[in-house]
């Protein structure tokens, strides 16, 4: 059991820089997610933790101690790839054995032919043999051990990529999108067994994706990643309701978070197209100011068009889920495109080019400024703390 | 009405298949009679001289049986040609792909120049080797070739390469290796690119972070077919080596140097005994099938293939 810190880490490659001076602390235990857009930077923060790539400054430390210039065998994590990375000219017996084999027999009793007539060889062989049944058992692998990868499904391999992984018990496991070679249906499945394997081991993992279902459904915390920077770390449930940026708001949620442009007006109210809202805005903020309000489709409800509040919008599409329907539509200016959740019993009353009011509870908009940052209520914009002193 | 129409459509369906047939045997064709006639014709043809007494160009010949056969194997000249063969390929086979993949990695392990190397180290299988012999022939000459001079002047004594008989044959093998040395280069090339970089950073978690057992645990087996592909053609290459035996010794010291496809020529083209040359060639084809029946039966299922 350990926990894993980065502290300022900063990768460069070949003059950009893919890593800004980035920290994290993964707690003992804690199943951390790093999500993002593909060139976030996620996976070389994972590789660099796992050794396979050197930063250029800032520290690793795993378990208290620093690593950075411990080869990655030696720093007792256990990395599964996007590929499996499984060698498939060994059965999955040898794949699952062979991180054992490299640490428990000496290069003696590895030798080809004679090695098994070294003494002790075959007792540490059974030995080998033993812990990987147990893992093939914990993993159902038990009738695969004999087959070679290529004989083998896209989530029976990713098993024995997870019992590669798992039967040298390391303190950390980093996983580079491990889900996303396989099929919708079978990456469900094994979310849960990732998540169950979590449980039971109690070891520290840390898994990299660009699937935000995944990271909201698997982890303790998120880290969103954008640009080489970690946006935001916090639990699923406050990236998704509380995001710090506009960035965050975006990548987290699908459908993806209702953008909407407004002003402040001289009454310090927000101005979205015919609608005014008062007693949402920080005290510091300026009139005239433009800023975007953020609204997840279930924010937004729906109402007919003779009602006297909320936006009024013109839907383009109706998008039936089953359970829920989905509600395209644009808003007065005619390119603001708005999506809102709504039962089926309501999606059944309109219709393309229905004109329908929007309604919602102000304490629901995410109100941010241009640059992207989260204006709260009751703290105000740091550039104008800035300004003003 | 319902069984009619099944019933025309089993018959549409028959003529398409019939139509099918006929498009496969067309297929097939050209290439079938080409193998006859360029392969399997040929070789029935030198089975058939090999029981008789032909010579070339002789009116009239009768049927021996197994007479050139069991003279063949009397025949002093033809027995150390068999050796040497086989000392020779038993050589440069190994060295060949083991320099090979030696060369290859010291190649991928550097970025700079790798175009350079693999030109210079391809240079000899683009060149003909017949000119390359002459090239070798000079260098290796008693009194006047640069190799030869050069381990005089480095107190080595005085070599005769190519007239020694006790080291004809290690002269030959070194140009072997030489010439064939480039191709595996290559091949090793393209296949060490095919390694997916996931499998090293895989196995370096794993504990394989030792050059040698990286070499084992993941490059060679990764590199099985290629391996497997190389040997197969680097032994018929070696076979078949007739131009550097034919340009530089002929055969000579005392047949120190004859190799087998040499010595079928010489027997079948220069003493025109047409019959015994047959005979050797059937020797010789039949040691090279059962090679390469052994090497793809025990290897094949050994190599991965992915």
């Amino acid at each position: 059991m350990a926990n894993v810190s980065a502290t300022d880490i900063t990768k460069i490659f070949g003059g950009t820089s893919v890593l800004n001076s980035v920290s994290l602390d993964v707690r003992d235990g804690e199943f951390l997610t790093l999500v993002g857009p593909s060139g976030c930077g996620k996976s070389t923060l994972l590789r660099i933790i796992a050794g396979l790539e050197r930063q250029n400054f800032g520290s690793i430390a795993i378990d208290g101690k620093a690593v950075d210039a411990v080869r990655p065998k030696m720093r007792n994590v256990a990395m599964v790839f996007q590929s499996y990375a499984l060698y498939p000219y060994m059965t999955a017996e040898e794949n699952i054995a062979l991180p054992l084999v490299m640490r428990k027999l000496t290069a003696w009793q590895r030798l080809p032919l004679i090695g098994s007539w070294m003494p002790g060889a075959r007792a540490r062989r059974a030995e080998i043999a033993r812990e990987v049944q147990d893992v093939a058992n914990a993993l159902g692998l038990g009738p695969l051990l004999s087959r070679k990868p290529s004989q083998m499904s896209g989530g029976q391999r990713q098993r024995v990529a997870l019992g590669r992984a798992m039967v040298r018990h390391p303190d950390v496991f980093l996983m580079d999108e491990p889900l996303s070679n396989l099929d919708a249906k079978l990456r469900v499945q094994m979310r849960e067994e990732i998540t169950g394997l979590h449980r039971r081991l109690g070891a520290t993992f840390i898994y990299v994706t660009h699937d935000q279902a995944e990271a909201m459904t698997m982890s303790d915390r998120v880290a969103v990643m954008k640009s080489g920077d970690i946006l935001q770390l916090a639990s699923p449930q406050q990236v998704y309701s509380d995001p710090e940026n506009i960035e965050v708001a975006k990548f987290i949620g699908s459908p993806q978070i209702n953008l909407i442009p407004s002003i402040v007006n001289e009454k310090a109210e927000l101005e979205i197209f015919d609608m005014k809202v008062a007693g949402i805005l920080p005290a510091s903020i300026r009139p005239g100011m433009s800023v975007t309000i953020g609204l997840r489709p279930e924010a937004l409800k729906l109402a007919l068009d003779d009602s006297s509040d909320g936006l009024l919008a013109h839907v383009t599409y109706v998008e039936s889920l089953g359970s829920d329907s989905y509600i395209h539509a644009k808003l007065v200016d005619r390119t603001t495109a708005v999506i809102a959740r709504a039962t089926p019993a309501e999606a059944a009353t309109i219709g393309n080019g229905t004109r329908v009011r929007l309604r919602f509870s102000p304490k629901e908009a995410l109100i941010f400024s241009d640059n992207g940052e989260r204006l709260r209520s009751n703290n105000c914009l740091p550039i104008l703390r800035k300004v003003g002193g | 009405m319902m069984a009619i129409s099944t019933f025309s459509n089993q018959r549409a369906l028959q003529k398409y298949n019939t139509r099918d047939t006929i498009s496969a045997y067309a297929l097939v064709g050209p290439s079938l009679v080409l193998l006859i006639c360029l392969l399997i014709g040929p070789s029935l043809a030198v089975f058939a001289i090999s029981v008789t007494n032909w010579q070339f160009g002789a009116q009239s010949f009768s049927f021996i049986g197994l007479q050139n056969f069991r003279e063949l194997f009397d025949d002093r000249v033809f027995l150390s040609s068999l050796s040497n063969t086989f000392i020779y390929v038993a050589v440069v086979v190994p060295s060949v792909l083991g320099l090979g993949l030696f060369v290859a990695l010291a190649i991928e392990s550097r970025k700079e120049f790798q175009a350079f190397y693999r030109a210079v180290h391809f240079l000899p299988v683009m060149a003909t080797l017949a000119a390359m012999a002459i090239a070798w022939e000079a260098l290796l000459h008693p009194t006047i070739g640069l190799v030869t001079r050069l381990a005089v002047q480095l107190g080595l004594g005085s070599w005769n390469f190519l007239h020694d008989p006790r080291l004809v044959l290690a002269t030959l093998c070194v140009i072997g290796v030489w010439q064939h040395l480039g191709y595996a280069m290559v091949l090793f090339l393209a296949g060490l690119k095919a390694i997916p970089s996931d499998l090293y950073q895989a196995a370096e978690i794993d504990g394989v972070d030792h050059p040698l057992d990286r070499l084992r645990y993941v490059t060679l087996p990764m590199l099985g077919p290629v391996i497997m592909f190389l040997l197969i053609v680097i032994t018929l290459k070696a076979l078949e080596t007739f131009d550097t035996v034919a340009v530089l010794t002929q055969g000579g010291p005392e047949n120190a140097s004859e190799l087998l496809l040499h010595t079928l020529y010489v027997e079948s083209f220069q003493f025109f005994r047409t019959g015994y040359g047959a005979a050797m060639t059937v020797v010789f084809l039949l040691i090279v099938i059962a090679i390469i029946f052994l090497q793809a039966k025990v290897l094949d299922k050994r190599v991965h293939y992915s």
